[in-house]
C-alpha cells in the first residue's frame, strides 16, 4: 500500500490555475509597463531632439532673415524691371516694320497696275492664347480691263512670294470690276486684302 | 474556507496586473501617442523651417548675381526709356517737333498733326475668350464682355499726321520715323492718290510712341502682376 503524505499545511495550499494566471498576468503587466516606459522615453527623446533641431533652425533663420529680406527685395525689384523690359519689348514686337512692307509693295506693283489707295489697319486678337495684333493691308488700284484677271493674279503672286519677314501674309482678292467712269470699259478696279502675320505682345 | 483565503491574494495580484496592463495601454494612448503626433508636427515644422533656411541661403548666395542683373537691367531700361519713351516737356509730349523735323528732311508736306494723346495699351481683346472656351460650344452672344487687360508700364501716345507727298517721300518719312525711334510704330495708314497729281498722294499716318502709363488702380495692377 502506497503511503500518501501531504506535507503542505492547509494554509499553504494554492490553486494551480490561479497561480498560473497570476504569473502570466504579472509577467504580461511587467512587459507592457516596461515596453510603454521604454517607448515613451524613446518618443520623448525623439521629441526633445526634434525640438532642438527646430530651435536651431529658428535661430539660424533669425540670423539670416534680415539679409534674406534684403535679397528678396532685390529679387522683387529685379523681377519688376524684367517685366518692364518684357513689356517694352512687347510694345515693339507688336508693331510691324511698315516702311519695309511699303517698299516691297512698290517693288511688287506691275507696270500695268496703278494703285489708288493703300490702307493699313490693325485689330486686337488672341493668337495661340497670347494677345496679339492682326494687321490688315488693303490695296486698291486700277488696271486695263483686257487681261485684268491675269494681271491681278500675277500681282498677288508677286506679293505672296515676298519673304515672310517683310511679307504680305494671306493675300486675297476682294473684288475686280470694270470702272464705270471710264469709257468703253477700258479700265477695271480691283481690291486686294493682305492679312499680315499676327504680331504677339511678348 | 482556508482554500478561499489562500486564493484571495493571487487574485488580488491578478487584478493588480490587469490594472497595470490597462494603465500601460492608457499611458500609451493618451500620453505617448499624442507625444508622437506632436513630434510629427514638430518634424514637419523643422522640415519647413530648414527648407526656408535653404532657400534663403540660396537667395543669399545668388545675391551678387541678382544685384548685377538688377544693375544691368536698370542701365538698359534707363538707356532705352530715356532715348525712346516719350516724356512730357512742360506738360506736352514733344512729338510735333520730331514729326516736322523728319518731314522737312524727307520733303513730306505736313498739313495737320492731331495729337490723340495717351491711350492705354490693351493686351487682350476685351472678350472673355477663356471662359467662353471652358463653357463649351456656345454662340458669340454668350461671351461675357470683359475689361481688357492693360499693360501696366507703357501706354501708347497716338498721333495722327495728315499730309501730302509722293509715295517715295511717304515711305522715306515712315522709314525715318522708324529709324529715329525703334519703338515708334505705324498703327494705321491710308495713302490715297490725288486727283490732279499723278505723283502726289495724300497720306494719313496713325503713329504711336511708348509713354509711361498712368498708375493703375491697385486691383488692376494685381491682375496685371498675376499675368
Amino acid at each position: 500500500m502506497n503511503a500518501h503524505i501531504n506535507l503542505l499545511d492547509i494554509g499553504e495550499r494554492r490553486n494551480p490555475g490561479i497561480m498560473l494566471m497570476q504569473k502570466a498576468l504579472g509577467t504580461g503587466a511587467l512587459a507592457v509597463i516596461a515596453a510603454v516606459v521604454l517607448y515613451g522615453l524613446f518618443a520623448y527623446f525623439l521629441m526633445a531632439e526634434a525640438r532642438g533641431r527646430l530651435q536651431r533652425a529658428e535661430v539660424q533663420w533669425k540670423e539670416i532673415k534680415p539679409s534674406y529680406e534684403l535679397a528678396e527685395k532685390q529679387v522683387t525689384a529685379c523681377r519688376e524691371l524684367e517685366r518692364m523690359r518684357v513689356e517694352l519689348a512687347a510694345f515693339s514686337n507688336a508693331q510691324i516694320v511698315a516702311s519695309g512692307r511699303l517698299l516691297q509693295l512698290a517693288y511688287c506693283v506691275p507696270e500695268r497696275v496703278q494703285l489708288t489707295e493703300v490702307g493699313l489697319s490693325h485689330s486686337l486678337k488672341v493668337d495661340d492664347g497670347k494677345p496679339a495684333r492682326a494687321y490688315e493691308l488693303k490695296i486698291a488700284g486700277r488696271t486695263a480691263t483686257a487681261g485684268s484677271a491675269a494681271c491681278l493674279e500675277s500681282f498677288m503672286q508677286t506679293l505672296r512670294a515676298v519673304p515672310r519677314e517683310e511679307g504680305f501674309g494671306d493675300v486675297k482678292p476682294l473684288g475686280l470690276h470694270v470702272d464705270p467712269r471710264v469709257e468703253n470699259a477700258r479700265e477695271s478696279l480691283f481690291e486686294i486684302q493682305c492679312l499680315l502675320d499676327t504680331r504677339r505682345y511678348q | 474556507m482556508e482554500t478561499s483565503k489562500n486564493t484571495s491574494a493571487p487574485i488580488k495580484w491578478c487584478l493588480a496586473s490587469l490594472a497595470g496592463i490597462i494603465a500601460g495601454v492608457l499611458v500609451l494612448v493618451y500620453l505617448v501617442m499624442p507625444l508622437n503626433a506632436e513630434r510629427r508636427k514638430v518634424e514637419t515644422n523643422v522640415t519647413a523651417q530648414l527648407r526656408k533656411v535653404d532657400q534663403a541661403l540660396l537667395a543669399l548666395r545668388k545675391l551678387p548675381e541678382t544685384q548685377q542683373r538688377h544693375a544691368d537691367l536698370g542701365d538698359l531700361l534707363e538707356g532705352e526709356t530715356n532715348r525712346f519713351v516719350l516724356r512730357p516737356v512742360l506738360g506736352s509730349y514733344p512729338v510735333q517737333r520730331d514729326i516736322y523735323r523728319l518731314a522737312s528732311e524727307t520733303g513730306f508736306n505736313v498739313q495737320s498733326v492731331r495729337e490723340i494723346g495717351k491711350t492705354p495699351t490693351p493686351v487682350t481683346t476685351g472678350t472673355d475668350d477663356k471662359q467662353a472656351k471652358t463653357r463649351g460650344r456656345r454662340g458669340p452672344a454668350d461671351r461675357k464682355p470683359a475689361q481688357p487687360e492693360i499693360a501696366p508700364w507703357f501706354a501708347r501716345y497716338m498721333v495722327e499726321v495728315t499730309g501730302e507727298g509722293s509715295y517715295a517721300v511717304i515711305l522715306a518719312l515712315i522709314d525715318r520715323l522708324e529709324q529715329d525711334n525703334p519703338y515708334c510704330g505705324l498703327a494705321g495708314l491710308t495713302i490715297r492718290g490725288l486727283p490732279n497729281n499723278v505723283e502726289g498722294h495724300r497720306a494719313i499716318l496713325m503713329l504711336e510712341w511708348p509713354v509711361a502709363a498712368d498708375p493703375l488702380p491697385v486691383a488692376a495692377k494685381g491682375k496685371g502682376a498675376a499675368r
